[in-house]
């Protein structure tokens, strides 16, 4: 392809460039090219290539040159190939073909093309609307007048592109298209109309403010915008209230635009009844378009009617500079909005230096009718009430204390609300009090930490107020003593003679715990002897046993002394629970509780894990394997083990007896049919022959799929497996117990006894029986031995073993050739 | 008289190829060059009347080239950039580099042609 581009290129350079003014040598040249462009142009190939070209360069060259490429494009015949793809019921090289022709600018296909418009499929739909539009002046219209189709936002964006770009492009009235029943095309012609600015089509925009589609509402709304369309205000209103919001907004923000001070009533009702905070806030701010700052920011506007200013900003020497009425007057005000001074814009910095004082003077001088303004002197009217509970007070120092008791608080010994009487007294004060004396007690809520001696004095006092008296006696002493201790368990020496109760020996005990424990181990401590100091029974085996092993003592207590858990029930006031405890006997060792270790030989942990192995894996077949160990074994623990078996895999046998292993394995058996999974994968045919096997090797297993197979869809099949169900029951129902030593023995005094009998049907069955067994246990008893055959003897074989003539070709050509010679056989 | 010689960069093998015919119907010596590396080499040999130029070419991009004829080569030779990058900012940065002229594509190269002779021109009655 890329050679064939190179060998083309100059020859389309001499096309496109060749001029009626050339020189003989170039005109000669020129016929030699096209003669050898045209044998060049016989093969397809030759055609695409040259097409695709042209294609190209028409990218790269405009004016002139582009003209001459598409007069080329024609003179070549290219066009032609393009008009037969136009034929093609493959979408993509009609769309490829329409394509082609638009880029060539090949109006002749204008006609062939249009016929696209309303196609099925949405690809040469679109490309045949593009080049509809392309390739002639009027071709929007044609297109507006036919299509019926949906126009998608980016096909109307292509074809606009295409219509502006248009040399010379006349656009028409689009308003005649605002009548079409398809809402695509109006919604288009809008779009056109507010592109093309026609404005002459007023009437028809505001009916279709009225429209269904919010869409084409919403873009006459726009043209109604965009051309001031005052009439349509009236329309907008009434349809405001059950529009949407994306319409209410395009309502508003055109009344905002295009109306008058008569429709700020209408906007403030949707401020009030709106709920929408997107619509109320475009309301008001159309209000404040139509009628600037008629609406005064309202949230969060603080109300500055209370605020007060203090006397000591004003300064006695600015009062001097101030007129006088500034303050005096400043008891009665009206409400005034503020008037402020404007700066002279055209002055400079300079300039404006000395008149800026003069400026500020002005900006101070506030008139009496200006600002609502309040005498400082008359703040004491209105109490300030804040609570400040929360607050605490802290007075340390007696002077102060002093000072708040004058005032009338002790916060001290006040016990409840101390903070907060102190500081409303303390608020009173301030009242009292004038402004300009300040004393340090004014701000007596700050706390003055000053070093005291009588600190300690006052910290107990402090809290002996507070504390309760139960607490006085465990508080104020300083040692602990051990008998408190009695619920913690207690370690002793053994040297120790502890006596009958722990309480009285408490000094002892205290030796104990002062006594360094920590390099003692247990081995050291004889807990029996402790028991015996306790008051316990010890018996003598009891001791003898028990040396090796630790009895932690219980400390008993005394029925008068308190514990810790009733004090505290007791405390909280918590009296529905009664504490008990638990009487532990000592006749009970800990050490029998403790298993003691089991040694085994090798043997024994031999056996152990053989038996724990069978436990594990094993079940009831372990059984006969158990006993015999059982009769054999002479150690008794594992005899013990051994019977333990037994009994578990008993009771296992006994649960999985009702599901036998081979039982469900029979059923398994039973359960499966190769002639159900061959005919997933076979035809009639084939199922047909199939079903002719099944009487031979099929058994109970079979009835059941030959009575589905009796549902079926082809007649054959339900015909043949009506026979043969018929023949497979006759043949069941008239067997005999298959014995388990009849075996495929082809051996010459069987076939004799075959012959003689001439009752091949039957012993055919009883042979075919061998295979088919009712008792799953037969396939494991089966041997499967090769069978010696001879050839004189194979028809007779085949008899007995399929039970009817094996002829091929009768089987082939007949498929109910089954039926015939089964018959034949019965009857002989 | 002698011909005047026109170097002309575009890596379009079929623009180029146009072009290429178009000027040597009107009667001048082009050298072609398909990328900017060959420009390069070129100018250092022989240094054109004009260099007809795309912006986009592999190598060694249009804007990079009259920077270098500019700057490094202190040459004056016109330089016409033809592009289809054809947006407000590469015109100016190339004016502001030292183009001469920028033409955007789709190309005349009737329109071309009439720029070049202009160009060459303006040279030679500046040379008289």
């Amino acid at each position: 392809m890329k050679q064939n581009k190179t060998v083309l290129s100059p020859m389309i350079s001499e096309f496109l460039f060749y001029e009626e003014d050339a020189s003989k040598k170039e005109k000669t040249k020129y016929v030699h090219l096209k003669i050898e462009i045209r044998q060049f142009l016989k093969k397809e190939f030759s055609r695409k290539v040259l097409a695709g070209i042209l294609l190209d360069l028409r990218k790269d060259v405009s004016g002139d040159t582009q003209r001459r490429l598409f007069k080329l494009y024609t003179d070549f015949g290219l066009h032609n190939d393009a008009f037969e793809s136009l034929k093609s019921w493959r979408w993509e090289i009609v769309s490829k073909g329409i394509l082609e022709l638009t880029q060539m600018q090949v109006q002749e296909a204008y006609g062939f093309i249009t016929k696209f418009i309303n196609d099925k499929r949405s690809t040469i739909r679109k490309q045949a609307e593009i080049a509809t539009v392309t390739l002639k002046p009027e071709g929007i219209n044609y297109f507006l007048d036919t299509t019926t189709s949906k126009i998608s936002e980016w096909q109307q964006l292509k074809l606009l592109d295409v219509i502006r770009n248009k040399e010379d492009f006349r656009p028409p009235l689009f308003k005649v298209w605002l009548t079409s029943k398809n809402k695509h095309v109006v919604l288009f012609a809008l779009r056109l109309i507010k592109y093309y600015h026609q404005s002459d089509a007023k009437a028809s925009l505001v009916e279709l403010v009225k429209h269904k589609n919010n869409q084409i509402k919403e873009e006459a709304i726009q043209c109604v915008k965009a051309f001031n369309i005052v009439e349509a205000l009236g329309t907008l209103q009434v349809i405001f209230w059950k529009s949407q919001t994306n319409i209410k907004i395009s309502i508003l923000d055109t009344i905002a635009y295009i109306g008058d001070k008569n429709h700020i009533q209408f906007l403030q009702s949707i401020e009030n009844k709106e709920t929408e905070f997107l619509v109320k806030s475009k309301a008001i701010a159309a209000i404040n378009t139509i009628s600037p700052e008629s609406i005064m920011p309202t949230v969060d506007i603080q109300d500055i009617r209370n605020y007060i200013i203090p006397e000591d900003i004003v300064t006695k020497e600015e009062a001097d500079s101030l007129p006088d009425t500034t303050i005096e007057e400043l008891g009665s005000i009206d409400k005034a909005p503020v008037k402020e001074p404007l700066l002279d814009e055209g002055r400079g910095f300079e300039e404006k230096s000395e008149d800026s004082k003069a400026v500020v003077k002005k900006s101070l001088e506030i008139s009496s009718s200006e600002v609502p303004f309040k005498n400082p002197a008359n703040k004491r009217e209105e109490e300030v009430s804040i609570n400040i509970d929360f607050i605490p007070l802290v007075i340390d120092t007696p002077a102060m204390q002093t000072e708040a008791a004058e005032k009338g608080h002790d916060p001290i010994k006040e016990k409840t609300n101390t903070a907060t009487d102190a500081l409303t007294t303390s608020s009173k004060a301030l009242e009292n009090q004038d402004v300009s004396d300040f004393k340090m007690t004014d701000i007596d809520f700050i706390p003055l930490v000053v070093a005291d001696k009588n600190e300690e004095q006052e910290n107990k006092t402090f809290y002996e107020d507070i504390t309760d008296a139960c607490f006085k006696d465990k508080y104020d002493k300083t040692n602990i003593d051990v008998d408190e201790l009695n619920f913690l368990p207690l370690v002793t020496d053994t040297e120790l003679d502890l006596g009958s109760s722990p309480i009285k020996h408490s000094n002892e005990q205290q030796a104990v715990l002062k006594e360094d424990i920590d390099s003692d181990s247990l081995s050291d401590f004889d807990i029996g002897e402790q028991a015996e100091a306790l008051g316990t029974e010890n018996t003598t085996q009891q001791q003898e046993n028990d040396q090796d092993h630790s009895a932690l003592p219980i400390a008993e207590k005394e029925p008068e002394e308190q514990d810790v858990v009733s004090w505290l029930l007791v405390q909280n006031e918590i009296n529905e629970f009664e504490v008990t405890y638990e009487e532990v006997s000592f006749k009970v060792q800990l050490s029998d509780r403790i298993p003691k270790p089991v040694y085994y030989n090798e043997y024994e942990a031999y056996m152990m894990a053989l038996l724990d192995d069978l436990e594990a894996l094993g079940d009831y077949r372990e059984i006969p394997l158990l006993k015999a160990y059982s009769d054999q074994e002479e150690i008794l623990f594992i005899r013990q083990r051994i019977a333990q078996l037994i009994d578990g895999f008993s009771n296992d046998k006994d649960k999985s007896e009702d599901v036998d292993f081979r039982s469900k394995t029979r059923n398994k058996l039973l359960n499966y049919n190769v002639f159900r999974n061959l005919f997933q994968y076979c035809d009639t045919e084939k199922k047909l022959i199939l079903m002719d096997e099944v009487i031979g090797v099929g058994d109970e297993k079979e009835i059941e799929f030959l009575k589905n197979l009796l549902e079926d869809k082809e007649l054959k099949i339900r015909k043949k497996a009506a026979q043969v169900l018929e023949g497979l029951q006759d043949k069941l129902s008239c067997e005999n117990q298959p014995s388990k030593e009849a075996l495929l023995v082809r051996d010459d005094d069987f076939i004799a006894q075959l012959s003689k009998e001439k009752v091949v049907p039957s012993k055919v069955i009883a042979f075919e029986k061998e295979y088919s067994s009712s008792d799953a246990n037969d396939i494991f008893d089966m041997n499967f031995e090769l069978c010696q055959e001879s050839d004189s003897k194979s028809e007779l074989v085949e008899r007995k073993t399929i039970g009817i003539a094996s002829e091929k070709k009768r089987l082939l050509s007949n498929p109910f050739w089954f039926d015939s010679e089964y018959n034949d056989i019965k009857t002989q | 008289m002698k011909k005047k010689k026109i170097l002309l960069a575009e890596d379009d093998d079929l623009l180029a190829a146009l072009l290429n015919f178009k000027f040597k119907k009107g009667g001048y010596d082009v050298v072609l060059c398909k990328d900017g590396r060959e420009v390069k080499e070129i100018l250092y040999q022989v240094m054109p009347d004009i260099i007809v130029t795309d912006l986009m070419m592999p190598y060694f991009s249009g804007m990079e080239l009259i920077g270098f004829i500019r700057n490094e080569l202190k040459s004056n030779v016109p330089i016409i950039i033809i592009s289809s990058a054809g947006n407000e900012e590469n015109v100016i940065n190339a004016f502001e580099l030292g183009a001469n002229d920028f033409v955007s594509k789709p190309v005349s190269p009737s329109e071309l042609m009439v720029r070049v002779a202009r160009k060459l021109n303006k040279i030679t009655v500046g040379d008289n």
